[in-house]
């Protein structure tokens, strides 16, 4: 697996690489592990420490639990070396040369904070995928559950852990950072710029991913936390099982990690690829979004560990008051979700379809429509929660308007593929089977906003067809569209073409049986997060059950593939697709700094079927080893 | 920030790279921390009006006083900050560095004292018995308040900072970003506190606590 | 252009006829047991009509363009054609999605509108939701509460309130967010921990059919969610109903006159009991937990298994209340009842509890 990007000998590594103090001072996993032990130690000698001091008893679970889990992470991170320079610029001590942590030069730099966003975006594809396959290993473990009404594998706390877990981690440790991943790779060289605005910050928000990531995977060691990743209150203030902080704590560090990464990078061009447009959309998503979710959260362990009384109707409190800030953040996640997938499948039906992207402007002012818009249909989740009657009616006017931008991007990717010259490569069929699965996603939530409809399915597995549809068959197609695409430009090898079309068919298939009679369920009566279910829904769940296992199977193919072709694929030409956007127009994989020449745009991104058509130019301008 | 945009001959990066229109990449970074921050502040103060005009037609309720004219003065004290804030800005943009150095110093004396006048409001609050779980009216009174102390304390280690940086010379008229950032994020810590004093001590309809 | 007739056209007609198939050969709405279900069933058609033909038109073009427009091999360098839009085509799908969504919209709101129809002297229940069962208590007809089951008369519009209690009956723990919802009346409400009239929902349905129905909890509510759902949903002709009201009036008065002498009767009621047990002397008809009619021949069970250590009936039943997961009865599962029983009620509490379980209701 040939990793290197750089011809190793005009770098001289110096900080952190060699030398420079012993393994347990500077940065790296000995250090890390150093300083998480020692911050687990004064996660619980300060508070007990403290309670002593004010008359308590020294241990209290939830306490030092909590303590924990801030410590620790802080620990994993300091240790690491996430923070070393900031802390040398504020200490005054001599800051290590510009570059010493930036590019891959061997298998190691990407175990380490590293500041180049190409290798940042690796680690988080590679990481990203990694809980992917956790999560899709905790849905076959309850579809075993669900395949037989009269299975009893898992207690029903156990089972409710389990698809709570599968939610959370799907979603926040999967799909939102999968998209930061690819954004991180491919946006900056779109753009032309050497790196992101905040290289540091950039590193430091991967780290604290694996971070979530280790809490919420740790919370099924204790079984898990039962409250469904919505995590309403009072269930999630109250549950017995007193997993909720893990929940809580792991959305706190993978939002964090989110807001610091989908920055835009400070640089815009006035003829952006959509995938630009779309991530810098999400970005600003991320960051006005994500503080109501963790405020929520923070308000659910307040409840818990200080018992304090936000969602405690006896003392004032009010449990709908949780919905309403929950879902103000939830709504626009799904957005975040799915915007940079959008932007994905616009770049790939646009290269491969040899043809402009039929309505820019259109699409790109219906991308920034749907973020706007996205800030205020939140509480159409919570139509049969109790609502105060006058706000449905306006909230469903503003879900069914949302369709509307969406139908303009499907109907202008259509139109893209008309009088194109199309090639059926394997980034193409993901990009078709999204737009067969997110119309179907789509059409089944106009039936969701619809009130009276609504009230009969919502909480049902019509609700559970329509989230899959919409971030399975919408944002994992995108991403496999995505990553298949850029495969080469990121790897410098060829993934397996027939291998592709093997994943992509036995996905398309496997994942429409699975998730279609679904719809059926929930209308007839199945309600959700259930381990059983009337005996008139066996032969179909038995079915869908079995569906999902060759659903798993489909995605080993991929691993298989994505290993195979990144140790011994055939090396990738600079632009197999023979695209415009600037990414294509540099070596596969991109130099360490990204461009020999300085780039300057020169025209549209989408010119195809223009003979001569440019988008970008290099300036001849020598680099010299002065660069260090 | 970064020494390789400096070096000559790298054939580096283009005019205006790093900025987006006039502003610097670094206060654009800035810029959308804030923006987050006025989102988690958002957040609670709908947790508070939500708590506040649905179940209390009396806020503070019985027995608990609101201390609203101690807190006045230490609104006071705060909003003069930021005054002494905008005067050390102004200094270094004129190479005044003495002026520089007071300001900085008035600045973190008035915001530590601002933080130990509210540890204190909290000490007697909760000899009153008003305490974070009693009640959802204390648990998003205590949040708030909580939220904006936790950012003046951020406030104060950030001027700290500058101070020692001052002090060793470090700044000049062209080139003091740490004490711009260090200003805008504490006049937003300062307006900040002005809206949560008016909603939450000044529109309060229950008893308030003597000076 | 012409091509595009073409694809609405085609689309059209594929998707009126997909969409006929499903409606007719895929059974797939529940039989309609209510006006809120009738209300429903003309905008669920057209909303599946206009589903389908939307899906139609776009695989129709989406076929059609992968097939005519597919290049000629690996060695077909050409690219497409350089169009960047058409702006009335734009225009035109903007407004057409536009129209739609703005009538299905207003549809709606008036079905909405239809289905929450009442008058003032219409008959109001209150729905009880706690951890894990419903109690039906009729307010409008003298506030009894019955827990064997929610019985209605047909053709007329009930208004129904969902409360849940701060606390699950007879313990300190905190009562969550629970569901109510049966499909067959497309009738579905939250029932929200809250002061009564300012978060409590409140639905309306008008059953028309008569039968028995089931009802589910639809809001995840702990261990015992899974078991939440009972087939006790009863429309009656109104002669039936009327009948069942008097008997149901004259027990609930007589259970209420028994409990004032009876205190293991009255801390049955107080502590929620008959909400999941069904216990013949209490007149209680709560089915998620076992039968307290059978309590000796589970003490026998239990005693074969070694799963009690109580020595006689007594304290099996004491047991059993303030351990229950010491033994499970068959087909039960454990984590469901309460395990706070025992420090929520008072010694003298549970004594009355247990000697009026012990001697089948006649005790102290």
């Amino acid at each position: 697996m040939s990793v290197v990007t750089s011809p190793p000998s005009t770098h001289t590594p110096a900080y952190g690489h060699t030398g420079g103090g012993s393994v347990w001072t500077r940065p790296g996993w000995w250090r890390a592990l150093l300083w998480t032990i020692l911050a687990a130690a004064l996660a619980i000698a300060v508070p007990a420490l403290v309670r002593v001091i004010v008359g308590w008893p020294w241990w209290q679970y939830e306490v030092m639990s909590t303590c924990l889990m801030i410590a620790t992470p802080l620990g994993f991170l300091s240790g690491i070396g996430c923070f070393d320079y900031w802390g040398k610029y504020i200490v005054g001590s001599p800051l290590p040369e510009g570059h010493a942590d930036h590019g891959a030069y061997s298998w190691r730099d990407y175990f380490k904070v590293n500041t180049d966003h190409k290798v940042i975006g690796i680690q988080y594809l590679v990481t990203t995928f990694v809980f992917f396959l956790i999560g899709g290993m905790l849905a076959e473990a309850f579809r075993a559950q669900l395949a037989s009404p009269s299975n009893t594998y898992f207690t029903h706390d156990a089972y409710n852990g389990l698809i709570s877990t599968h939610a959370s981690i799907m979603i926040f440790l999967f799909i939102i950072p999968a998209f930061a991943g690819i954004a991180n790779f491919v946006v900056p060289l779109m753009l032309g710029a050497e790196d992101m605005a905040f290289p540091r910050l950039n590193a430091l928000s991967f780290w604290m991913l694996p971070t979530a990531g280790l809490i919420m995977v740790a919370s099924l060691i204790w079984g898990g936390f039962n409250t469904g990743w919505t995590g309403y209150a009072t269930l999630s203030t109250h549950d017995p099982t007193d997993q909720g902080t893990f929940f809580n704590m792991g959305v706190q560090f993978a939002g964090t990690s989110s807001i610091l990464t989908m920055r835009a990078p400070g640089m815009t061009l006035s003829r952006m690829p959509l995938l630009v447009w779309a991530n810098l959309t999400t970005s600003a998503l991320v960051v006005l979004g994500t503080p109501f979710i963790a405020a929520s959260q923070f308000m659910v362990m307040f409840d818990r560990v200080m018992h304090t009384k936000f969602f405690n109707v006896a003392d004032g409190g009010s449990t709908i008051m949780y919905q309403h800030i929950f879902w103000f953040y939830s709504h626009p996640a799904v957005y975040i979700m799915m915007l940079p997938g959008f932007g994905i499948i616009s770049e790939v039906i646009s290269v491969m379809a040899r043809k402009p992207i039929f309505g820019y402007r259109a699409l790109a002012f219906s991308t920034v429509s749907i973020g706007v818009l996205g800030f205020s249909v939140w509480a159409h989740h919570m139509f049969v929660a109790g609502l105060q009657p006058w706000l449905r009616v306006p909230m469903m006017v503003t879900t069914m308007l949302i369709a509307v931008p969406t139908g303009i991007k499907i109907f202008s990717w259509v139109a893209t593929l008309y009088n194109g010259v199309i090639n059926l490569a394997t980034p193409m069929l993901w990009a078709m089977g999204f737009l067969f699965t997110f119309v179907i996603g789509g059409l089944s939530g106009i039936w969701l906003a619809v009130l009276p409809i609504d009230i009969q399915v919502s909480d049902t597995y019509f609700v559970v067809a329509h989230i899959h549809y919409v971030l399975f068959g919408g944002s994992v197609f995108t991403i496999f569209a995505g990553l298949y695409f850029w495969f080469p430009k990121i790897t410098g090898k060829m993934y397996n073409e027939k291998l592709g079309k093997w994943h992509f068919w036995l996905t398309f298939i496997s994942f429409n049986a699975t998730f279609f009679p679904q719809h059926y369920l929930g209308m007839l009566g199945m309600r959700r997060r259930v381990w059983t279910y009337d005996e008139r829904f066996a032969d179909w769940n038995l079915f869908i059950s079995m569906m999902a296992f060759v659903l798993g199977a489909a995605t080993l193919i991929f691993v298989y593939n994505a290993i195979i072709s990144w140790w011994r694929g055939e090396p990738a030409p600079d632009n197999p697709w023979r695209a415009l956007t600037i990414e294509w127009q540099v070596s596969s994989p991109p130099p360490i700094f990204n461009f020999d020449g300085a780039p300057r745009v020169v025209g549209g991104p989408y010119n195809y079927g223009q003979p001569g058509a440019k988008h970008v130019v290099f300036e001849e301008a020598p680099v010299t080893a002065a660069h260090h | 920030m970064s020494a390789h945009a400096e070096t000559p001959g790298h054939g580096g990066p283009p005019p205006g790279y790093g900025t987006v229109g006039h502003l610097d990449r670094v206060m654009m970074g800035l810029i959308v921390a804030l923006a987050s921050e006025v989102m988690l502040f958002g957040a609670f103060f709908t947790a508070f009006f939500y708590v506040r005009y649905t179940n209390y037609p009396v806020y503070p309720p019985e027995p608990f006083e609101i201390p609203v004219d101690s807190t006045g003065i230490n609104t006071a004290i705060l909003i003069s900050s930021s005054f002494t804030m905008h005067w050390a800005l102004v200094s270094i943009k004129r190479g005044n560095r003495r002026g520089l150095t007071l300001g900085l110093l008035f600045t973190l004396i008035m915001g530590l004292t601002f933080l130990g006048l509210q540890i204190r409001e909290y000490a007697l609050l909760h000899g009153d018995g008003f305490t974070p779980e009693h009640g959802a009216f204390a648990s998003v009174f205590f949040a708030l308040t909580g939220l904006h102390g936790l950012h003046v304390f951020v406030g104060a280690v950030l001027l700290a900072t500058c101070l020692l940086r001052t002090l060793r010379g470090h700044y000049s008229p062209a080139k003091h970003m740490g004490v711009e950032l260090s200003g805008i994020y504490w006049h937003f810590v300062d307006v900040v506190w002005v809206i949560l004093y008016t909603l939450v001590y000044l529109l309060s309809n229950g008893a308030r606590a003597p000076l | 252009m012409k091509r595009i007739a073409q694809f609405i056209a085609l689309g059209t007609v594929l998707g009126l006829v997909l969409s006929a198939i499903f409606i007719w050969i895929v059974d797939w709405f529940p039989t309609e047991g209510s006006q809120q279900s009738k209300n429903n069933f003309p905008l669920f058609i057209a909303i599946t009509y206009v589903s389908f033909v939307i899906f139609a038109i776009v695989l129709v073009a989406m076929g059609y363009s992968l097939w005519k427009f597919r290049r000629g091999g690996p060695s077909d360098m050409r690219d497409g054609d350089p169009t960047h839009g058409n702006t009335l085509l734009e225009l035109s799908w903007t407004g057409a999605a536009l129209l739609v969504v703005i009538f299905f919209a207003a549809w709606g709101a008036k079905v909405l509108d239809d289905n929450e129809a009442h008058a003032a002297n219409d008959r109001v229940i209150t729905v009880h939701a706690y951890s894990f069962a419903f109690a039906y208590q009729y307010d409008s007809d003298g506030g009894f509460t019955r827990t064997d089951g929610l019985y209605v008369p047909v053709g007329k519009t009930i208004v129904l309130h969902m409360v849940t209690p701060l606390f699950t009956p007879g313990t300190k723990n905190l009562e969550v967010i629970h569901g109510f919802w049966v499909p067959e009346w497309g009738v579905k409400q939250d029932a929200t921990p809250g002061v009564v009239g300012k978060t409590v929902g409140t639905t309306y349905v008008k059953p028309t059919r008569i039968g028995d129905y089931e009802v589910q909890c639809t809001e995840l509510c702990g261990s015992g969610h899974g078991e939440m759902h009972f087939k006790n949903i009863h429309v009656l002709s109104q002669a039936a109903f009327d009948k069942w009201l008097t008997q149901a009036k004259a027990l609930a008065e007589k259970v209420r006159a028994e409990a004032a002498k009876t205190p293991g009767l009255a801390v049955f009621n107080s502590a929620g009991c008959g909400g999941c047990h069904t216990f013949t002397p209490a007149k209680s008809g709560g089915t998620t937990g076992p039968s307290l009619d059978d309590v000796s021949q589970d003490y026998t069970r239990a005693k074969e298994t070694s799963k009690t250590e109580a020595a006689n009936l007594t304290g099996f039943i004491r047991e059993s209340i303030v351990d229950p997961n010491a033994y499970i009865a068959k087909g039960y599962a454990p984590n469901i009842m309460p395990t706070s029983f025992g420090s929520s009620l008072s010694a003298t509490q549970i004594a009355a509890l247990v000697g009026y379980l012990a001697k089948g209701g006649s005790g102290p």
